[in-house]
């Protein structure tokens, strides 16, 4: 038996074949009735793959090894195959919490347990209807024509937070924690590294010589910060403000 | 020896970086120029001899200093496993 649906991401199409519902409840948001481009399915081994891969992670960042079930690990196997194609598009997969104020496209970027969530949940409650959540884990990030777009996905991390939409990003913060709210404008040599590190690496050589070039491009088409945020609310207005200053004097 | 064909450089404004296809190395490297002409030899099959000629041609500095240069960032390498020996 397998489960089949057509869904819509990053203005791509295609099919989801899996031999368990759960990604497909997952990508409820993204159905869609267009006629798919290509067709994703997975197989036994590719959940044994993703068991082996989060169990090297965990052991590598120093956490226990959690258990996960077969359809959580199938959805990470859909999405590494989605991350994969994607690429062919220009379109990286990037560890952020991503969101949209006025219009405008905010990629804060982090290792797991800093605070990337904590702090666009800040900016939400302080410009209300103005900003909306993109996606809070993983969104995917098309670079091309010198322009940077984020896109909502179906993967949206712990607290599912995210939308069916996309903005222009204008700015990529890297997020620290503070004791207080600075921004300092950096450039690409200096961000580059941990962009690379919060981006998805592919096993296949060339497909990752396509992302360190990707990489260098959305760097090179964004403003980028280092950030050091408080657990405080105001943390969302003060590093707005301030990273707004600094990109309003170029 | 040769660079494992899942290490990937990039040029990065003069500096080169480098990461693992392979994911058993998980960070990135970041070479001077030094370190990547060594690199970028290394992308052929090479002796460490041959790569202390070829520093020797390119930069104007003793044979005791290239060695060791070499040896350092040879080490380097071995360590993250990007070497076919």
């Amino acid at each position: 038996m397998s489960f089949k649906g057509v869904y819509t991401i990053a203005g791509e199409t295609f099919l989801i074949e899996t031999l368990f519902e759960y990604t497909h409840l997952q990508c409820y948001n993204y159905v869609s009735l267009k006629k798919p481009e290509f067709t994703l399915s997975t197989t036994k081994e590719d959940i044994e793959y993703e068991r082996k891969k989060a169990k090297s992670e965990a052991e590598y960042e120093g956490l226990r090894a959690e258990e996960y079930k077969d359809d959580y690990l199938e959805s990470l196997a859909v999405l590494r195959k989605l991350s994969d194609k994607m690429l062919d598009d220009n379109c990286i997969l990037f560890h952020a919490s991503a969101l949209a104020l006025d219009s405008e496209g905010y990629m804060f970027t982090a290792k797991s347990g800093t605070g990337k969530s904590t702090h666009s949940y800040f900016w939400h409650k302080a410009f209300g209807d103005r900003c909306t959540m993109i996606n809070d884990d993983k969104p995917f990030v098309k670079i091309e024509d010198g322009k940077v777009t984020v896109f909502g996905s179906a993967w949206n991390g712990k607290h599912n937070v995210g939308n069916n939409t996309c903005a222009q990003v204008k700015t990529i913060a890297i997020l620290h924690r503070g004791e207080k709210n600075e921004a300092k404008r950096i450039d690409k040599k200096e961000a580059y590294g941990m962009l690379l590190q919060q981006t998805y690496r592919p096993s296949d050589p060339i497909k990752l010589a396509k992302v360190l070039k990707l990489v260098e491009t959305m760097a090179d088409s964004v403003s980028l910060f280092d950030i050091y945020c408080t657990l405080d609310p105001n943390s969302a207005v003060e590093i707005y403000n301030a990273m707004k200053g600094q990109t309003d004097e170029t | 020896m040769k660079l494992k064909k899942e290490f990937i450089t990039h040029n990065l404004d003069g500096e080169q970086i480098m990461v693992s296809a392979a994911g058993t190395f998980k960070g990135f490297l970041k070479s001077n120029q030094t370190a990547a002409f060594i690199v970028d030899l290394l992308k052929s099959d090479i002796t460490r001899e041959e790569i202390i000629s070829k520093m020797l041609e390119k930069y104007d500095v003793p044979e005791n200093v290239v060695s060791a240069d070499v040896d350092k960032i040879l080490a380097i390498l071995r360590k993250v496993d990007a070497i076919d020996e």
